[in-house]
């Protein structure tokens, strides 16, 4: 059954490239395996789950975008009436921020981790980085993607087999099971678009410390909001094409990496997309820990398109289901989520009462996890 | 009656010199009453891991790859090259 009619986009979505409508409507199979076992209403025939979420992750960056320019949603359609023709605007915009910021880089690394560890939903985390379980190594420098693969790079590993790696690599496929579970792939897919989803949603956290940034410019907040909305509308705006890792190295403006199990080591060009890492990273580092080191390796950088796509709505979505008063739990319910089957993450996805029951109990599973290791001298036996 | 007396002499004599006098008898010491002590005897103590933590990872033999952000961003000169080439 069809839920709606494909992508559903304001203004004819004229800021979102064919190609990316084209690979929304029409996963390619390798995506597809993956996002089937998270998404509810995901076959063959129908997309429908995918599609609305897109739509409403791509209408929310449009609005954003309109609102930091100024503008009705009708006048930016006008103004700008293509995503080529919002480029120079957006570029210009952070070439600002960065000349704004470079004399305050130090206190501005400080602010970013700070303003996200005062976060309710980071409360936990905050207790373990004083407590030196965690460190956060925020800089606004160069992204370092040295360790990174792209799919093309993946793909040429496994063409360039000598005539005797090929035969074993056949043998492999043919009598060895592979390694890569499945279940383990959607798990980890549904983790990091969520992740990603959290991530869009934090590059706006400079409202919280917008009287501090405007003591340093007065015109950074807005020139951030532009920057913000502008990178997320890139990921629609910009062609279907595959990634190679030095074109990925040129135009990356962030990257983040979980260095061992107790270190993030984030890097921005400006403050947004500092703070954007600095989530990215904490939310990785929460649930690398479900994968195997190959089912690790086999994540490019290529997947994060869609995830980047789709992942603002899921975030939401799964917030929705958590009080106020709760969200200092939310990393607890992620982590026991993660363990759970990938049919229960479905089921999240999906909505309703079924998913708020589930959710319940994750944040009471959550309560008590939480509280037993404050009480206990073992906690490891509660969860 | 000289014989019976250096005998008797000569027998103490040998018994003062060569003989250990008897230990005498010391009358036994009484303790002074201790308080008792109060402090619990500590408990032999279990080896235990040290306490995790239940958001830290579980298998630190793993590592993830490194996340990018705006990879395909308009924001770098790379990039508007790209679509330029394409307009």
């Amino acid at each position: 059954m069809k839920l709606k009619e494909a992508l559903d986009l304001p203004f004819g979505g004229k800021y979102m490239h064919p190609s990316k409508k084209k690979y929304v409507e029409n996963l390619p199979s390798h995506e597809k395996e993956i996002v089937t076992g998270m998404y509810p209403s995901l076959d063959k025939e129908n997309q429908a789950y995918l599609e609305l979420i897109t739509s409403a992750s791509y209408k929310r960056s449009v609005e954003r975008l309109a609102k930091y320019l100024d503008l009705s949603l009708e006048q930016l359609h006008t103004q700008y009436p293509s995503f080529s023709s919002l480029y120079s605007i957006i570029l210009s915009n952070f070439y600002n921020t960065l000349e704004a910021e470079k004399n305050y880089k130090e206190d501005l690394e400080k602010l970013a981790v700070d303003t996200v560890l005062e976060l309710p939903e980071f409360k936990v985390v905050k207790e373990m980085v004083d407590q030196g379980l965690l460190t956060i190594d925020a800089k606004l420098e160069t992204p370092d993607l040295s360790n990174a693969i792209t799919q093309n790079e993946l793909k040429s590993k496994d063409g360039k087999l000598t005539t005797a790696e090929k035969d074993t690599n056949q043998l492999a496929v043919e009598f060895v099971k592979p390694e890569l579970d499945p279940e383990i792939l959607s798990k980890r897919s549904f983790a990091k678009t969520l992740t990603q989803g959290n991530a869009v949603n934090k590059f706006y956290l400079f409202h919280l410390v917008e009287q501090k940034l405007k003591e340093i410019d007065p015109s950074l907040p807005k020139m951030y909001g532009i920057v913000s909305a502008g990178t997320i509308m890139s990921y629609f705006g910009m062609p279907m094409i595959e990634m190679k890792k030095s074109f990925a190295q040129d135009a990356a403006v962030g990257s983040v990496e979980v260095e061992n199990d107790s270190l993030i080591k984030a890097r921005g060009s400006n403050f947004p997309i500092l703070v954007h890492e600095i989530v990215k990273g904490i939310y990785n580092w929460l649930s690398y820990d479900i994968a195997t080191q190959d089912e690790l390796d086999r994540e490019t950088l290529d997947q994060e398109v869609l995830e980047l796509m789709s992942g603002e709505e899921i975030y939401n979505n799964f917030r929705k289901l958590i009080s106020v008063n709760d969200q200092y739990l939310i990393p607890f319910v992620v982590k026991d989520l993660l363990r759970h089957p990938a049919e229960v993450i479905k089921k999240i996805n999906a909505g309703g009462g079924e998913a708020q029951n589930i959710m319940n109990k994750l944040v009471s599973r959550a309560r008590e996890t939480y509280n037993n290791y404050k009480d206990s001298s073992n906690p490891q036996e509660e969860l | 009656m000289n014989d019976k007396f250096d005998e008797l002499v000569n027998g103490l004599l040998k018994q003062t010199l060569f003989e250990a006098p008897a230990a005498p008898v010391e009358e036994p010491k009484v303790e002074p009453e201790v308080e008792p002590d109060i402090k619990p005897v500590p408990a032999p103590q279990k080896p235990t891991e040290p306490k995790r933590h239940p958001l830290q990872p579980t298998r630190p033999d793993v590592k993830p790859r490194p996340q990018a952000s705006a990879q395909k961003a308009p924001i770098s000169p790379s990039v508007e090259a790209y679509i330029n080439a394409r307009k």
